[in-house]
């Protein structure tokens, strides 16, 4: 039987055809233009909730005073603040203290390897939760996701150091330069083979790194239009670059016994690099890297990197990975026209310097745009180090955070549980929520990762247990910053404010009213006498009568989905 | 709305009048009529277990050719797996040696193999090449959703809120949901790392957030996250209620913790033995880029990709006896994919770089055994890289049809266009599925092909009967952008082509009438 027999015989009769009204769903929002603004410069207010915005895309769980001190000042000197240079932090040490990060290798740091690993993730993990006002961090983390490199595949715990350490010092940098030390840096070296890439006689060149440089590092795959054609460039650039890139070696790496001795570095071998001319596409203008013999070999990397960078789209595609960075995944027209493109611009006309492209997108109109406040799905990182950092009310270093290693391993562990597992991304195009289309952040948050940042958003407040320690949030000691915790409808408006971007409704706020923190209508200044009491006189009673229900709404409100976004 | 659909909907027999898809239906007649084709629906439960080989698989180590001696071992000298050695399936065809479960589950019938599967002009990147199978799309389309995320929203119109369907349609065991799983307007499926973990937490937790959020995108992303946390609570305790019902029986699982195929395996095994309806699984093993040292330095039958095929095949062994053991055998089918094989010339590292074709296992008491397609030639090359044999999308397609039920209109709609169909399904298992008559049957509007689209694309429908026609296109605040056909048309296919040039970036709406059908379609312009 045919579906319309079956409905004429079910129905008895020819259905009727009422007008169908188009209904929107979030997928078909995707598509809808979203703002008009650019990267003129922002001339609207500067309060709290903006200052709010910029720190919270660009720093870990601002703190309300952070937030109130910069409100005091402008935009400029906000924004200068966040991009001012940072002293370098102190090196992570391994048990007991014991420095490794320059060991050489041999058998006593082979056998703590894995140990010093993960007490370098830890040490990361704290500078995040540690931090002052400063875009440092997240430009660390932004380019440990652009250069992705897996620990577990190097395990090398100096190496990944070695690695985070450039990121860090070349944060605000010159993005060519970064990509030229990425390419001789040892870890990268390790984690795509550079260093097994060897040319001349009948070898056949590795090309991993070449690929992925060109794909994901520089200039970006763009649309296939022929096989083996990807617009930005060709598998025959592909080749051509693994053939440039033949040579290089790590030393004090047992990856290469020959060099074991050496401290941790690379070198160029000219025995091993093809030293014949190559070829590229009309992708790249038909350039011909001209082959070098002997040392000189080594200066095809300049000419390879020249050419790339040659090419306007290598600027473009890092600002949009910036974009997607600090504010939004999706990029439409306009967008592309009016952000994009003149960031693209900026970041040729200064060389390929990256501090220029963003002191502009952080001061623009498009960043501020109300279309573009609370669209952020926080990263684990945003979530877990945010988190710790945003409520705990005092300086961190008092609770010897860092030197407690059990405490900063677990955090790590749940951010690890929560796909953001520092030093191991999933693969090297890095974390899917910044390229995976049309998830993108969204990749972030399923049925198994959300419950599990309830999970550790309640542990916080119920304590977490780690080695003979326990951290919990000082939910009174927060409270206390808020400007008057006394007042309910004040307290429940400047918690709104703390963990949601977004305003939360009046139902939302009678719910937490009357349902979480318990209270009754019309007699919600019972609060103001209970708060009183404790503050008069904190018997464990009067503590206890202002505590168990704050420890409720605070787990509540972390559970609220817009405390996900930023 | 299709058959399927309408029958499912059915299910709870009722006088009481009301909407299908706004036609008001006002009672059942026959209600003993409808119980049989109820019943028949019931009976087709069937579930398919995707295992994603990720970072792109060495075929040609996996599932050796034993005819090509000379051209296999100059090729790479450095990682060919001793041709003595192999795990010989036929005079011409052997398995690495390390795969002694898989060459068994081939003796009892319960393996196949489809050779030299890839797609026209592969691409080489592992997040593209990945897309493009998890998507089923063309080498140079970009689609937005899955294939599998297509066919269940195709099935399942109404997920999240079935109401015969109260458990996940799709589980991917992990804690990230599987791109093949998107539907185009949400995830049709999702993730869990442990039925008693996932039961917990949520059972823990309070969703908040009732009113309707705002039209910004921050809404957009405040809507989606409170969807899943509804999902999460709606079907945490049907996991755990399945999990609970069942417990592995096979000796053969690995101990928890030694391979992770197997530890992700033995919860698909006990959350179907407990009943749950899910269709999809979606398991995965990584760490096949085995760009340098995929072999050991002394002995090629170790090292990285014989540690890997090892663990494929004795997590498929395990499954498989396990399922055998819980009686549910007959009701699943396992398939191996990944995002492409590698170059037949190894590099100097012991490595193999990224190729193209490369086989895919099928297991499974239902499978078809045997081997279909020939040995890949390992000298008859295109760049260095191996010939295609089948497009993986006709592999798609003889799965949804044949474990399934896809009709052929429906495969459509899933895959855009039509694909071979290759023996995977032993005869008599496969469900039969109507023949296309060669007037249409009934009306219908196809997806339009390709979606999302630039500047232009294809609307196809079909007409049981001549009659006027008018096919309009909307966009998303209701208003008509364009009247593409109004005329009066004869019986048969129709198709018509739009053009967009000049309208913005977006989604558009096409609404076909046509006597007194009507139905609409969305479609994404992307410039």
């Amino acid at each position: 039987m045919k579906r319309r027999e079956f409905l004429e015989a079910v129905a008895g009769g020819e259905p009727q055809h009422p007008v169908q009204p188009f209904t929107d769903s979030p997928s078909v929002m995707r598509s809808r233009t979203r703002t008009t603004t650019g990267i003129e410069p922002y001339t609207g207010g500067w309060a709290p909730e903006h200052v709010a915005h910029l720190l919270r895309r660009t720093m870990f769980g601002p703190r309300r005073a952070e937030v109130l001190l910069l409100t005091s000042g402008s935009l400029s000197l906000a924004v200068d603040t966040l991009l001012a240079d940072q002293a370098d932090p102190e090196e992570p040490k391994g048990p007991g203290g014991v420095s490794w990060v320059n060991a050489t290798y041999d058998t006593t740091y082979g056998q703590s390897e894995g140990t010093y690993r993960n007490y370098l993730k830890a040490w990361w993990l704290g500078l995040m939760m540690r931090q002052g006002i400063s875009l440092r961090e997240k430009m660390v983390l932004f380019w440990h996701n652009h250069f992705a490199n897996e620990a577990t595949d190097i395990q090398d715990a100096r190496a990944a150091y070695r690695q985070n350490t450039l990121f860090r010092r070349m944060a605000l940098g010159n993005f060519k330069q970064l990509v030229k030390e990425v390419s001789l840096d040892p870890a990268m070296l390790v984690y795509l083979n550079g260093y097994l890439n060897r040319g001349g006689g009948n070898n056949v060149p590795d090309e991993n790194y070449a690929r992925e440089l060109l794909e994901l590092f520089t200039i970006g795959k763009g649309a296939q239009v022929a096989e083996g054609n990807y617009t930005n460039y060709t598998e025959t650039d592909v080749k051509a670059a693994a053939r440039v890139l033949t040579g290089y070696r790590v030393t004090g790496s047992p990856r290469d016994r020959n060099y074991l001795s050496q401290p941790l570095g690379s070198l160029f071998d000219p025995t091993r690099h093809d030293a014949t001319n190559k070829q590229f596409s009309p992708a790249f203008q038909n350039t011909v890297v001209a082959g070098k013999t002997g040392a000189d070999g080594a200066t095809e990397l300049d000419a390879l990197l020249s050419m790339i960078f040659a090419q306007p789209e290598t600027a473009r595609h890092l600002c949009r990975k910036l974009y997607r960075w600090f504010v939004y995944y999706d990029i439409d027209e306009q967008v592309e026209q009016n952000v994009i493109e003149p960031l693209a611009q900026i970041m040729i006309n200064n060389g390929y310097e990256v501090k220029p492209v963003l002191d502009v997108l952080l001061k623009s109109a498009h960043f501020f745009d109300g279309n573009n406040v609370g669209c952020f799905i926080k990263t684990p990182m945003d979530l877990v180090a945010g988190t710790v950092r945003q409520l705990s009310s005092s300086s961190l270093q008092d609770l010897s955070l860092w030197q407690n290693y059990a405490l900063a391993n677990s955090f790590r562990a749940t951010g690890a549980n929560l796909q953001m597992n520092l030093f191991d991304p999933p693969d090297v195009a890095g974390w899917k929520a910044f390229y995976q289309n049309p998830d993108f952040y969204q990749s972030w948050i399923n049925t198994a990762t959300l419950p599990s940042r309830g999970g550790f958003t309640d542990s916080l407040v119920n304590g977490v247990r780690a080695g003979t320690t326990t951290f919990r949030i000082d939910v009174l000691a927060f409270v206390k910053t808020l400007p008057n915790p006394a007042d309910p409808f004040k307290l429940l408006d400047d918690l709104a404010g703390e963990v949601s971007p977004i305003a939360l409704t009046t139902t939302q706020k009678d719910y937490l009213m009357y349902s979480v923190l318990g209270l009754t209508h019309t007699a919600e200044y019972e609060w103001t006498a209970r708060w009183n009491d404790y503050l008069q006189n904190p018997t464990t009673q009067n503590t206890n009568n202002v505590l168990s229900p704050l420890n409720t709404l605070i787990k509540f409100m972390l559970r609220l989905a817009e405390f996900q976004l930023a | 709305m299709n058959r399927r659909e309408f029958i499912r909907r059915s299910v709870p027999v009722t006088a009481i009048p009301f909407l299908i898809n706004g036609f008001p239906i006002r009672a059942y007649g026959r209600a003993p009529f409808l119980e049989t084709l109820v019943a028949a629906a019931s009976a087709t439960d069937r579930v398919l277990v995707l295992v994603q080989l990720g970072g792109g698989n060495d075929g040609i180590n996996t599932v050796i050719p034993l005819n090509q001696d000379s051209v296999y071992m100059n090729a790479r000298p450095n990682i060919a797996i001793p041709l003595n050695e192999v795990l010989t399936l036929r005079d011409d065809i052997g398995l690495h040696p390390a795969m002694t479960g898989m060459k068994d589950l081939y003796d009892q019938g319960k393996l196949s193999i489809v050779q030299g599967v890839s797609y026209p002009n592969p691409n080489l990147s592992h997040f593209r090449a990945t897309d493009i199978w998890l998507t089923g799309s063309e080498s140079n389309v970009t689609l937005s959703s899955g294939w599998l995320g297509r066919h269940l929203e195709e099935e399942f119109p109404k997920y999240p809120n079935d109401p015969v369907m109260p458990d996940p349609l799709a589980i991917q065991i992990g804690a990230v949901v599987s791109f093949g799983l998107q539907g185009t307007a949400q995830s049709m499926g999702i993730a869990i790392q442990s039925p008693d973990t996932f039961y917990q937490l949520v059972s823990a937790g309070s969703s908040g957030g009732t009113d309707t959020a705002p039209d910004t995108p921050a809404g957009r992303e405040l809507t989606y996250i409170r969807n899943v946390s509804v999902q999460s609570q709606a079907y945490a305790g049907q996991v755990k209620g399945a999990a609970d019902k069942a417990s592995n029986l096979s000796t053969l699982w690995p101990a928890q913790g030694q391979n992770t195929l197997a530890d992700q395996l033995k919860i698909v095994s006990r959350l179907i033995a407990g009943g749950l309806k899910t269709r999809v699984y979606v398991v995965n093993l990584g760490g096949f880029d085995n760009h340098s040292s995929q072999v050991d330095t002394t002995d090629t039958k170790i090292g990285l990709h014989a540690t890997l095929l090892g663990r494929l095949s004795t997590a498929m062994m395990a499954f498989q006896d396990d399922v055998r053991l819980l009686g549910v055998e007959h009701r699943v089918l396992g398939m191996t994919f990944s995002e492409f094989g590698r170059r037949v010339q190894s590099n100097a590292s012991r490595g193999t770089d990224h190729g193209t074709a490369a086989p895919m296992f099928f297991f499974g008491q239902p499978v078809q055994p045997g081997i279909v397609g020939s040995n890949p030639s390992l000298s008859d090359l295109s760049n260095g890289n191996l010939k295609m044999q089948y497009d993986f999308r006709a592999i798609y397609a003889s799965v949804l049809q044949q474990w399934f039920g896809v009709s052929d209109a429906d495969l459509q709609a899933v895959l855009f266009k039509n694909f071979q169909q290759l023996p995977i399904i032993r005869p008599g298992v496969a469900v039969s599925v109507e023949d296309d008559p060669a007037l249409p049957s009934e009306y219908r509007l196809y997806a339009n092909y390709p979606n999302p689209f630039n500047p232009s694309t294809t609307i196809a429908y079909e007409l049981p009967r001549q009659g006027d026609v008018s096919l309009r296109v909307y966009d998303m605040m209701g208003r008509e952008v364009v009247l593409l056909v109004h005329e009066h048309q004869a019986a048969g296919r129709h198709h018509v082509t739009f053009h967009a040039d000049g309208l913005p970036s977006g989604t558009y709406i096409y609404r076909i009438q046509a006597g007194s059908f009507s139905d609409r379609k969305k479609m994404v312009l992307l410039k």
